[in-house]
């Protein structure tokens, strides 16, 4: 495994080892694209991987859901749409704990959100600002050209692919 | 969202009368529809997707919601009965006051919402949405229609 080191909160060194070679591609391909995010958003992934990288278990990634994640998050999100349907705002919308619980995964759950978002559309857009700090969407856009200002962040970062690939 | 569904969460709906008027579409709220609009959600939540009056308060309350509707004329009165020359908003809100929907009258006097990201139904009365969900409606806006062929255009600028 390449040795990813912490340092100061704001950048990843990642220096390659003599180990198994499926792994150490992956784990490059993770920070090339932890590389290219925007210093804000680094300093965010990495705050949430520091104590992998002290040997510990993510922050954002509790055994329960780190063994499936994508259901788990699929079930929230599920719930949260069911449950919130009829409801007029927002603030009331991203109160509802399934919708909590699914910004407390954190930078995990941004790909999951993504897919949601592109599969089908809803007010998943608080959900990425307050995970990742980015405001993608154009202030004064409608709604489908905020869905689809972040689903375009989502491609250029690498976290949302097409259905094809 | 299936008749029985709504009608479990609105108890009066039914016997109130009511019909689903629009498929169920996310981009817009019952307070855009009131505004007139479809593409986006009159909120006052600073996220994407979201429009907001400038210069009117981002907290839900209900000033700020009866002040984003003061911009497209709108002012309280007393009744919710029909008025030849005016178009009618009811607002809902919860126990504390929060503001949980708006209605928007029709010109036979029935009423048009947006059941938040699920379907626009026309309703004949305001009591039909009351209850757990949105509370009681508690206050009502009119604005005088524009007299002349083609009155009442709606159309807001959200961009």
């Amino acid at each position: 495994m390449p040795s990813c080191v912490w340092r100061s909160g704001s950048a990843l060194d990642c220096r390659q080892r003599a180990c198994e070679a499926d792994g150490v591609s992956a784990a490059e391909l993770i920070c090339d694209r932890v590389r290219a995010l925007p210093k804000t958003t680094q300093a965010a992934v990495l705050q949430m991987l520091r104590p992998l990288a002290e040997g510990g278990t993510p922050a954002s990634a509790r055994p329960s859901e780190a063994v499936d994640l994508p259901r788990a998050f699929q079930d929230l999100a599920d719930t949260w749409r069911r449950e919130t349907a009829l409801q007029s705002f927002m603030q009331q919308r991203a109160m509802h704990p399934a919708y909590q619980r699914i910004i407390g995964m954190g930078w995990l759950a941004v790909p999951l959100i993504l897919r949601e978002l592109e599969r089908r559309p809803d007010h998943w857009l608080w959900a990425l600002e307050a995970i990742t700090g980015e405001q993608a969407a154009p202030a004064d856009g409608n709604f489908q050209s905020a869905v689809a200002a972040w689903l375009e962040w989502g491609r250029e970062r690498g976290l949302l692919h097409d259905a094809a690939e | 969202m299936p008749l029985n569904e709504l009608e479990r969460y609105f108890v009066g709906l039914a016997s109130g009368g009511y019909r689903v008027t629009s498929p169920a579409d996310p981009a817009y709220n019952c307070a855009a529809w009131a505004a007139g609009e479809t593409e986006v959600c009159w909120d006052p939540a600073v996220t994407g997707g979201c429009y907001w009056p400038p210069g009117i308060g981002r907290e839900l309350t209900l000033g700020n919601l009866l002040a984003a509707f003061a911009t497209l004329g709108y002012e309280p009165c007393q009744s919710a009965e029909l008025e030849t020359r005016f178009e009618k908003l009811a607002v809902y809100a919860d126990p504390q006051g929060v503001p949980t929907h708006v209605a928007r009258q029709l010109p036979k006097g029935t009423w048009t919402s947006k059941l938040g990201t699920a379907e626009d139904i026309e309703h004949e009365t305001l009591a039909g949405l009351e209850g757990v969900l949105y509370g009681k409606a508690v206050q009502t806006l009119r604005r005088l229609l524009p007299s002349g062929p083609g009155g009442g255009g709606r159309g807001i600028q959200t961009s």
